[in-house]
């Protein structure tokens, strides 16, 4: 197995939170190796900002454990979250600040910091350095609060939905930075996002988290191998009286139907056979399993139907 | 932490002039010329007035402002995931807190002071020094920003216990406010030190909660340790029998107040006095009503007997009945400064027989200020004579020689006689035309009053000094006949004009030996007959059932007049009958009885009160039982929330053992401090013995059982070895 790495830069234990009496993140085991782009992948509210917040230690794990970098995440000292980058969600600045005393406040409160390496992610968002973060758009707010926490050199990146509402260019310049980050040296990034292609263009290695559960976590070569699909020629619902196993999800296609299977095995095989009519295997794309692992959890997300697709 | 103190005020300084303008509409409003000087000149106490109102507000304000947006996930992790611990990003919000807080209030207040002292005391009598107390007073109020911080930092909910940290800083504040708002100088740096530690210590508390909280830990973590961090429990644990105490309190006021009487009913009272004529010391029981027709009060005697050493009098005998009586007059020590009075300044007052009104300067100098057709400064009278305005010149007296219309000589002076100046070195009267000081007494004084004499005749002065009395007669030496009018009921001075031209003066009659259990008393009681004194060291509404007075005469030792009164001729003073106040006051937490009963015993046991508590208690026997029962049903009530809030807390036995055993003492405090304290626990049925378990917990409290690993799914895509394990189908 390729992760087995003897130092993972995070390693959770049955990590559980609580808020109230729901648990939002139950008995989740993962580890990421350093050197190793993970996206985080999930619906909203499956836990990935929860998780991210407990590995920062921002919130206090109901259960388990996790560590970062080597240290329980409840007693990070300043020193040990300077070689953590982190991003959060929505790129909250300050914004009665001006770009460069963004830099200046993240460079008095970090213990290395490069400029240089500020400037030039700074300017591939084109952002002027004497405007007022009030006056900054969505993205290159972004390209702010990137490139602060790409300046203080860190080992490891936790970016929480970096991309979201970005326009495209943006996107690309977020994805490119991110790359060139990856690039100078064994760095680490646990990149938390909805937009899976940007996912599957910087991530190896994947983990998908559905209400509160990792039900993945693999490279991403490995997650498309272990995934298979058919189509069912079929008026209703072929599954419903078709035990199959590593059913990952059925999906309409008008009078056909898209059976995702996980690992399939020789006896999924024969139930996909069983279902009668014309069935044909097919390829599965990234973004295919991982939306049929996410539709899985939630029922009615058709907006127009209002049925399960 | 240099740069979050920046990022702190460059965020905050917005709220600045906020604080500006109210500070500035407080000194505008205080000031004497807006508010009619000759009415309140007390402007320390105007300004600490007003301030303690507005600056817990403005601090508490500040603290949330400050707080709000860094709690929230977003704003917190950018803030707190740098080289910097929760603490310095704590002490940060405190110190630039603090800065911006006490901007908005000092610079209104310098420029205030600058405005007082560019006026000068010309039109009032102030000073730039008078905005001290309210500075003070200010800086302590700081305490409610880490009190708003902390409140911020909790998760409880605001209809629960959220609000409970501003309780013991904004009960802190209470004293603070007595001592300033008439404490001059002294009390000002008194309080100015006590504040420091007082800051720290609700500082440490704050940063204490703000470090712990922030991270939302669950119970099992925080709960069973409060060993090392005791600071925020010990202070929650104030503050929630606090609110309690102040609720109870609170509710009793309203129904007293609803249920109170709006009647004026006269109610008997028992005094000792001296019979005109015979001279002889009575025991008599009086009833005083208001006769609204002549705006005066009248003594009625409802009976009394004569109080012979040994004897045992009966207050309501009907010898006393037709007789006429002659009071105990009040002499008290003599003080620096008395109630009407800001540390600095004593209210201004219209003395009888002067246009001036006279504000007593605590540095001793006595203004007069002409007050029509405006305020004026026209004099300062010192010690050794009448000087002009515009400085303190002179010799200061020792101590406020008008008794700011308070003193024993409001007999004579509120009647329209020449007022008498009185401190520790000696005495005085004021001449109005022209105005003069004259020196009648050069003698240590330590107290002094005014006494009925013979009918007809002004009363005589009588002056303590030392283990004696020296009795004086109030004579006129400028030849006016029948200068003296005793005052008639209804009527409150005599001729201005007769009052202005008389000189006054003293004429030493005679001087009494005090008895030694009276030299260190307080207050006295001295009655005058032609043949000695009399003294009492209580007198007013008896309630004693044994009494001593002396019999006092000229230059021999006192005679010992020690009586016992019948109890059933005590009149009752209180109806013993059931009332929802007892209801309510039974919901006290038992500390408060306990407190209550063992003052009640130390005072019994001092002389203080004259009967024991327990007699007390057993002479209400409706009203104790109903505080009785309500208390023990409200501690059975409080032993069942406690055992129910300590389980809901997930607490040890130990623990809840110990919240038990507080419930006597501390009553609904105590499961109100449970929730307040401790974080709530979440149970789920257990898989292995389907019991409601802590979901903080690795292990199942009643069974031992650990967590199970989640089911697996089958479609779970993992390429590591030590992942959850998956069961198949």
């Amino acid at each position: 197995m390729p992760d087995s790495s003897p130092t993972p830069v995070i390693r959770t234990h049955r990590l559980t939170r609580y808020f109230g009496r729901r648990a939002v993140v139950r008995d989740l085991d993962f580890a990421v190796p350093r050197g190793s782009v993970l996206g985080l992948l999930g619906l909203n509210g499956a836990g990935k900002t929860t998780t991210i917040r407990m590995l920062l230690g921002f919130l206090e794990p109901t259960r388990g454990s996790c560590e970062i970098l080597g240290h329980d995440s409840r007693s990070l000292t300043p020193a040990i979250r300077c070689r953590i980058g982190h991003t959060v969600e929505g790129h909250f600045l300050y914004p009665w600040m001006r770009v460069r005393d963004c830099e200046q406040f993240a460079r008095q409160t970090h213990l290395t910091w490069d400029g240089a390496m500020f400037e030039s992610s700074v300017r591939r968002f084109g952002i002027d350095t004497g405007a007022k973060v009030a006056w900054l758009s969505r993205g290159q707010r972004a390209g702010v609060s990137l490139a602060s926490t790409l300046a203080a050199n860190p080992e490891l990146l936790v970016l929480d939905d970096p991309a979201l509402g970005l326009d495209p260019v943006s996107r690309r310049a977020l994805n490119e930075t991110i790359v060139e980050f990856c690039q100078a040296g064994e760095r680490t990034v646990l990149l938390s996002s909805h937009l899976l292609d940007d996912v599957e263009r910087v991530a190896d290695r994947v983990a998908l988290m559905v209400d509160g559960r990792m039900l993945v976590d693999s490279t991403l070569d490995e997650f498309r191998n272990r995934v298979a699909a058919w189509v069912v020629d079929s008026g209703d619902d072929p599954t419903i009286n078709q035990s199959i196993p590593g059913l990952v999800h059925c999906r309409s296609l008008g009078n056909r139907w898209h059976v995702t299977i996980a690992d399939p095995s020789d006896e999924s095989r024969l139930a996909i056979e069983k279902l009668g009519g014309n069935v044909q295997s097919v390829d599965v794309s990234f973004e295919d399993a991982v939306l049929a692992y996410l539709s899985r959890s939630r029922v009615g997300h058709s907006f127009y139907t209002g049925a399960a697709s | 932490m240099k740069p979050l103190i920046w990022k702190e005020l460059r965020e905050n300084v917005r709220w600045v002039p906020i604080g500006l303008l109210v500070v500035t509409v407080i000194c505008y409003m205080v000031h004497p010329s807006r508010i009619n000087g000759y009415n309140n000149p007390l402007l320390a106490t105007g300004l600490v007035n007003y301030f303690a109102i507005i600056t817990p507000l403005l601090a508490f304000a500040l603290g949330v402002v400050q707080s709000f947006r860094d709690l929230q996930p977003a704003a917190g992790a950018y803030l707190n995931h740098r080289g910097v611990t929760t603490s310095d990003v704590f002490l940060a919000k405190i110190v630039s807190g603090f800065v911006l807080y006490m901007t908005s209030v000092i610079v209104p207040l310098i420029g205030f002071a600058a405005w007082i002292a560019f006026n000068g005391m010309w039109s009032y009598p102030m000073r730039p020094a008078q905005v001290v107390p309210g500075l003070v007073f200010a800086m302590i109020a700081f305490l409610m920003h880490p009190a708003a911080m902390l409140m911020m930092s909790r998760g409880a909910s605001w209809w629960g216990t959220r609000l409970f940290p501003l309780v013991p800083a904004g009960a802190v504040l209470i004293p603070f406010y007595g001592y300033l708002h008439q404490g001059g100088w002294y009390w000002a740096i008194v309080c100015f030190l006590v504040a420091l530690p007082t800051l720290v210590w609700m500082i440490a508390i704050a940063r204490q909660g703000w470090q712990e909280l922030a991270s939302d830990p669950p119970a099992a973590s925080v709960n069973p340790v409060l060993k090392r961090r005791w600071l925020m429990p010990a202070y929650i644990l104030v503050g929630t029998t606090l609110c309690l105490i102040s609720a109870v309190a609170f509710s009793i006021g309203v129904i007293e107040s609803t249920l109170r009487s709006n009647e004026y009913l006269p109610v008997p009272f028992v005094s000792v006095d001296v019979e005109r004529g015979s001279d002889e010391l009575w025991l008599t029981t009086r009833l005083q009503s208001y006769d609204a027709a002549k705006g005066n009060y009248k003594n009625e005697t409802l009976g009394g007997e004569i109080a012979k050493n040994g004897a045992t009098v009966n207050a309501l005998s009907a010898a006393a009945k037709d007789r006429l009586f002659s009071s105990f007059a009040y002499m008290w020590r003599l003080r620096p400064v008395y109630n009407s009075t800001d540390g600095f300044f004593t209210a201004s007052n219209n003395r009888y027989g002067s246009t001036l009104s006279y504000a007593y300067d605590t540095r001793g100098y006595l203004l007069g200020y002409e007050t029509y057709p405006r305020m004026r400064w026209v004099n300062t009278i010192a010690a050794d004579g009448v000087h002009p305005a515009g400085a303190l010149i002179g010799k200061p007296f020792k101590m406020d020689p008008l008794g700011n219309g308070q003193s024993a000589f409001g007999n004579l002076s509120n009647i329209g006689y020449p007022s008498i100046l009185i401190d520790s070195e000696g005495m005085s009267f004021i001449d109005n035309d022209p105005i003069a000081l004259r020196r009648i007494i050069e003698m240590p004084i330590e107290g002094a009053t005014l006494v009925e004499s013979v009918k007809g005749d002004p009363p005589r002065l009588i002056v303590r000094s030392g283990t004696e009395l020296h009795e004086f007669k109030v004579i006129e030496i400028s030849g006016v006949e029948n200068w003296y009018v005793e005052r008639e009921p209804g009527s409150n001075s005599i001729n201005m004009d007769l009052s202005r031209k008389l000189k006054l003066d003293v004429e030493p009659i005679r001087k009494f030996r005090m008895p030694p259990t009276s030299i260190e008393k307080e207050t006295l009681f001295i009655a005058w007959t032609p043949s000695g004194l009399y003294l009492s060291e209580n007198n007013g509404r008896i309630v004693d059932s044994n009494l001593t007075a002396y019999r006092l005469l000229p230059d021999t030792t006192a005679e010992e007049i020690t009586f016992a009164i019948d109890p059933d001729s005590l009149p009752k003073t209180d109806d013993d009958k059931f009332s929802v106040m007892f209801v309510v006051a039974g919901m006290f937490p038992g500390a408060v009885f306990v407190l209550g009963f063992a003052l009640a015993w130390y005072q019994y046991v001092l002389g203080e009160m004259p009967h024991s508590p327990f007699a007390e208690i057993a002479n209400y026997p409706i009203a104790t039982s109903t505080i009785v029962i309500s208390f023990l049903v409200v501690t059975a009530l409080s032993f069942w929330l406690v055992r129910g809030a300590a389980y809901r807390r997930g607490l040890s036995r130990r623990q809840t053992r110990l919240w038990t055993w507080s419930v006597p003492l501390l009553g609904l405090a105590a499961p109100l401090s449970i929730i307040a304290i401790y974080r709530l626990v979440h149970r789920e049925s257990c898989r292995a013995c389907a019991k409601p378990r802590r979901v903080d917990e690795p292990t199942c409290e009643h069974c031992a059982a650990a967590w199970q690993p989640p089911t697996g799914q089958g479609i779970e895509i993992t390429d590591r070895n030590d992942s959850f394990q998956v069961s198949q189908g």
